[in-house]
Parts: structure tokens; sequence; C-alpha cells
């Protein structure tokens, strides 16, 4: 829940349900600074991804990528998948989805530090969820912005995934409640991993997808 | 919990009754946290050290409520270095340093646990039963937050707040059991929950 809408009742309700154990500290190993100080090096160095970004990527496309029918992609998947792809079989069936491209710097209007933009919505996905998503990337492509047209079903988690256009590969990004930034893990190419979808991911302990998506867009350059 | 009328037993701030002359002003702690969200977007690397010698504690303890020792101490290097190199992102305006840190400590735990799903599911699924799972992180790190956001309020604040929080109290109710003016508890709630809100979120544009 956005902090500005929270009300007194709300604080009161949280500060009662404040552990010991939400007031425990306990610092960190003595190595730990130095261990960050040593990560830094690498992590002002450019990075992978912002290379692979060329001018033909930030070409605007000419016309609506085609529909591309999951069940037939899934078919077509190279047989020696790797490990973070599961239950493809369930999110294939769950999924003959449709990726609705829409006009890109229309969309984006001020938003000119986006590399990447995706309009998500729910054409043709198994699940009911009445509004849209626009995902939004940043300008060395590390990290992605959702806003909502409205509220998430709250009942479950919903899941953050980057996936490849012919369903080869995904990434999450984590759990989603409501308008906000994702990292894109490293070593993935928002180029490459073109489709944001987003999930709802009972708690069952499944770390995969669980195919039942509620909101797919494909990413375009902008 | 039982409160009611012993100040002494409240977790946050019980001086109040001891001193006559109430402090109104910032706590040492908050005046740092505010120079160094103002400066941490744009500012040196030793800002980063400022803010892993404010925050690095409450990572690590918030990492540690959903993984082992050395997992917390792993993914609070993780957290920030991705801090630092994600700082021109962080705006003040939007919230706290701390919850933009515990939202992305909550981001790394997530990918730790799927990372090590895919490893041994069924290690990671005996290990569920017994600490906190990532989804329900969010809300630990927001109780985490709170706790340190009333400890860092001036000691009338608190202990103000607390009997607001914690005993439901009205304003007039409070000021009656304080002896404080109905318009110093009415401005010091206010201006409690303004710095509560900016320390417990951060709204991502």
């Amino acid at each position: 829940m956005p902090m500005a809408d929270i009300e007194l009742k709300d604080w009161v309700e949280l500060s009662r349900s404040v552990t010991d154990e939400d007031r425990e500290r306990t610092a960190p190993p003595p190595d730990l600074w130095t261990r960050i100080e040593a990560g830094l090096g690498d992590a002002t160095a450019p990075s992978a991804t912002s290379e692979t970004l060329t001018a033909d990527d930030h070409a605007l496309p000419s016309e609506p990528t085609p529909v591309i029918d999951l069940t037939q992609e899934r078919t077509r998947r190279a047989p020696r998948a790797r490990r973070r792809v599961r239950r493809y079989a369930a999110m294939a069936a769950a999924a003959a989805a449709t990726v609705v491209v829409l006009g890109v710097s229309a969309i984006i209007g001020q938003e000119d530090t986006s590399s990447y933009i995706a309009q998500a919505t729910n054409a043709e996905l198994p699940e009911a969820f009445e509004g849209t998503a626009v995902a939004s990337v940043n300008s060395d492509a590390t990290q992605i912005s959702l806003e909502f047209s409205s509220d998430l079903p709250s009942a479950e988690p919903v899941e953050l995934w980057l996936i490849k256009p012919d369903l080869s590969d995904m990434v999450s990004l984590g759990l989603v409640q409501d308008d906000g930034t994702f990292v894109v893990p490293e070593g993935f190419d928002v180029s490459e991993y073109s489709v944001v979808d987003l999930s709802i991911e009972p708690n069952d302990g499944d770390p995969t997808h669980s195919g039942r998506s509620i909101l797919r867009g494909q990413l375009q350059s902008t | 919990m039982h409160l009611r009328g012993d100040l002494r037993a409240y977790p946050w701030g019980m001086a109040l009754l001891a001193t006559s002359e109430l402090r109104t002003e910032d706590t040492a702690h908050s005046l740092a946290v505010a120079e160094l969200e103002r400066a941490f977007a744009t500012g040196p690397e030793s800002l980063l050290r400022d803010a892993y010698d404010l925050f690095g504690s409450l990572v690590y303890s918030l990492c540690r409520r959903s993984v082992d020792d050395a997992a917390a101490a792993d993914i609070t290097q993780e957290v920030f270095i991705a801090a630092w190199k994600n700082r021109h992102r962080f705006d003040p305006a939007r919230g706290g340093l701390a919850p933009w840190l515990t939202g992305i400590a909550r981001n790394k735990v997530i990918d730790h646990f799927r990372a090590r799903g895919r490893e041994d599911r069924r290690v990671e699924q005996a290990k569920h039963a017994f600490i906190e799972s990532p989804g329900e992180l969010e809300d630990v790190a927001l109780r985490m937050l709170l706790v340190d956001a009333i400890d860092t309020l001036p000691e009338r604040a608190q202990t103000i707040i607390s009997m607001a929080f914690f005993e439901d109290l009205t304003h007039v109710e409070i000021s009656a059991r304080t002896g404080i003016p109905l318009g110093t508890v009415k401005s010091d709630i206010r201006r409690s929950l303004e710095r509560l809100r900016h320390g417990l979120g951060y709204a991502h544009g």
C-alpha cells in the first residue's frame, strides 16, 4: 500500500504486529565492508548489457510484432533448456497469448530516459485481470519500472518475469504488489528477454512460472 | 501488549515524564540520515560507507530473517553494491534510503531463494518451515523500519506516537494524560507521521 495513503488505524495495526525479533539488530561480519568495497570495482565498469544495445536495437518497429503462439513456440524449443526454465507445459497450455505492441513514443511522453518500453495487457491470457501495465526500462537497461492502470489482485502473489520471445528461457524479477522498479538480473539482456510477463504465483514452494499469466507485453526499444 | 498507564513500559521513549524541558529538535541520527539522503545520488563513494554504517545492521538483520548468516552477508554485500550502482535512481522525495535499501534486499533474497530452489528445492522447502518466506519479508521489513523510524523521532514525539499507536488514545486523551498542550500533541503527531511515511516507504517512479 502506498505510504501516503496509510491512515492512523493502519499505523496502530502495524505497530501492534511488531515482535521482539523485529527489534533485534545484528551487526554484519567485520570483513563485510571490505568485501563491498572490493565489489564496487566491478560495479563501476560498464556493464555488458548496455554495450549490447546497438543502434539497431533502438530502431522503432515499423509494424507491430506478429502474434506469437506460445503453444507452437513450445514445440520448437531447443531440447536442452537451461535449468532456469521449468513447467513449459503448464505455461504454454495456459498461454496461447497475443503480444501487443503499441506506438512507443506516444506512451513514453516525458520519460525520455527509458531505453525500452512495453504495454502489457491481458489480451487472451487465461486469468481475468482488468487492467494494463506500462513497463519501461531505464537508460542502461539495468532496471525495469512498472506502472499499473489498476490495483493488482492481492489474494495471491504476483510475479514479474522477463521471457525470451521464443520461450527458450525466462528469469524472475521478483514479486510485484504495486507500481515499482525492479532490477534486471545481471547477465540478462532486455533486448533478448524482451517479453514482460506478470503471473499469479501461489505460495506452493515452487519457484517456477505457474503458467497463470495475467499480463504480458513485448518490450520495444525507444 | 499491556502498556496502559505506565510510561516506563513503552518500548520507545520513556523519558517524557522525567524531563520538564521537552526536546522537540531532530535527533542527530535523523539529521545525518537526511544529509546522506540529499547527497547520495550524486555524492562521493564515501557516502556508501555512511549508508552502510547507518543501515548495514538493518539490511543484514532483515536478511537473517530469511537466510543463514553466510547467505545474509552475501546478500548484504550485493545490496550495497547494487545501491551504489543505482544511486542515481535514489530520490529522497520518493522516500527514505532505509526503505529503498530494504526493498533491494527483499528482491535479492527472492533471487537467492529462486537460485537455490533451482539447485535443491527440497532443502529450501524444508527450510521454509522455520524461516520467513521471501513473500513475508516485505511485512518484516516494514515492521523493522517502523521500529527504527520511531526510535529516531525526538523523545516527546516518540512518547506521543507510542500512546497513539499502542493505546489507540485520542489526541485529547494524550494531552490530558501527559499535560502536553493539545495543539502540540496534534502537530507532533502530524509531523511524526510524515517522518514515519518517509522512513517506511519508497515510491518507485
